[in-house]
């Protein structure tokens, strides 16, 4: 490996890391800091399960649950509720696990 | 029927003799764009959509980001090497007019196209057509992943963005990938009608870097 070789090698690995750096700096701000509803309800015991998310999500949309997992909408932590509705839609149902509010729906 | 003879000591060596051609930057590159796209395209791809389905939504989409990443960095990284690489490296050796593109395909549908160590014209532009479709995905990526989820480095520019303008981001994300992947398409048939046409493996020469001579 020649000199120019290694010198681009080493640039590749801190453009790399540098990308990393400001993604997790990032993903750190964007993050919006908890409202005082938000706390509120997280304490008083309004934090939803999964399988509560599943369980709304289906009021909403009848149909078959494909898939249910944690995921982040607009910089809030949601539960995505994936259906295979009975309308013939496939609908995506996003939750927010600190409050159970309804952040998004989206129809495919 | 005349009889075929012992290739000469001299034959051999001309048939043998081999030069180094993609320097071992340009190999890793190649390759790792090609493990970084399909993972991406896996891991959030609709066509695998079945797949996906049976495994962790969460892990797949912190996967997916980072193949992204890579693929960011990759592009940096060939953009500087385009230029301050070696020569059969750089955009000077294998970027063309569209009127040289055009008349090489022409000698390549008719069989008559000439050998060129490097790039040849026809496939210097699917590379530059393909790595611009590559960086409109990521941007779009990129955006997606700032306005819809509020994570990356565009989240705090993107933050109030319409519901409508993700959906429009969505659909160009998507139309970049599967662009690129037709691209994909078109560049290996290239590289398997110019390794039939001149009798060269081309993908084992991106994995050893060597050519004949």
């Amino acid at each position: 490996m020649n000199q120019r070789t290694a010198i681009m090698s080493a640039a590749l690995l801190a453009t790399v890391t540098s990308l990393a750096d400001i993604a997790v700096a990032s993903e750190t701000k964007a993050t919006p800091p908890a409202t005082t509803t938000a706390a509120t309800a997280a304490t008083a015991g309004h934090e939803i399960t999964k399988e509560q998310a599943v369980e709304m999500a289906l009021q909403a949309h009848p149909g078959k649950v494909t898939k249910a997992y944690e995921d982040t909408k607009k910089g809030k932590k949601t539960w995505e509720v994936k259906i295979d509705g009975a309308d013939g839609k496939k609908w995506e149902v996003y939750y927010d696990i600190k409050t159970g509010e309804r952040v998004a729906e989206e129809s495919k | 029927m005349e009889r075929l003879k012992p290739l000469t000591p001299d034959m051999n060596a001309a048939k043998t003799t081999e030069i180094m051609v993609w320097d071992p930057l340009v190999r890793l590159c190649h390759w790792a764009l090609v493990v970084a796209f399909c993972v991406a395209y896996i891991t959030q791809g609709e066509p695998f959509e079945t797949l996906q389905n049976q495994l962790n939504g969460e892990s797949l989409q912190i996967v997916h980001t980072w193949a992204g990443y890579t693929i960011v960095g990759l592009l940096f990284f060939r953009l500087i090497w385009g230029f301050a690489g070696p020569s059969y490296a750089r955009f000077a050796n294998f970027v063309h007019r569209p009127s040289v593109v055009l008349a090489y395909v022409k000698r390549v549908l008719t069989l008559r196209a000439p050998r060129h160590l490097g790039h040849n014209p026809a496939g210097g532009a699917m590379i530059v057509i393909l790595l611009l479709s590559l960086t409109c995905t990521v941007i779009a990526g990129l955006a997606l992943y700032g306005a819809d989820k509020g994570l990356g480095p565009l989240a705090g520019v993107l933050a109030d963005t319409s519901d409508s303008t993700i959906h429009t981001i969505e659909e160009m994300h998507e139309f970049f990938a599967n662009f690129t992947l037709l691209l994909v398409a078109g560049h290996l048939i290239g590289v398997i009608w110019e390794s039939l046409l001149h009798r060269e493996n081309l993908a084992r020469a991106m994995l050893t870097g060597r050519k004949r001579a």
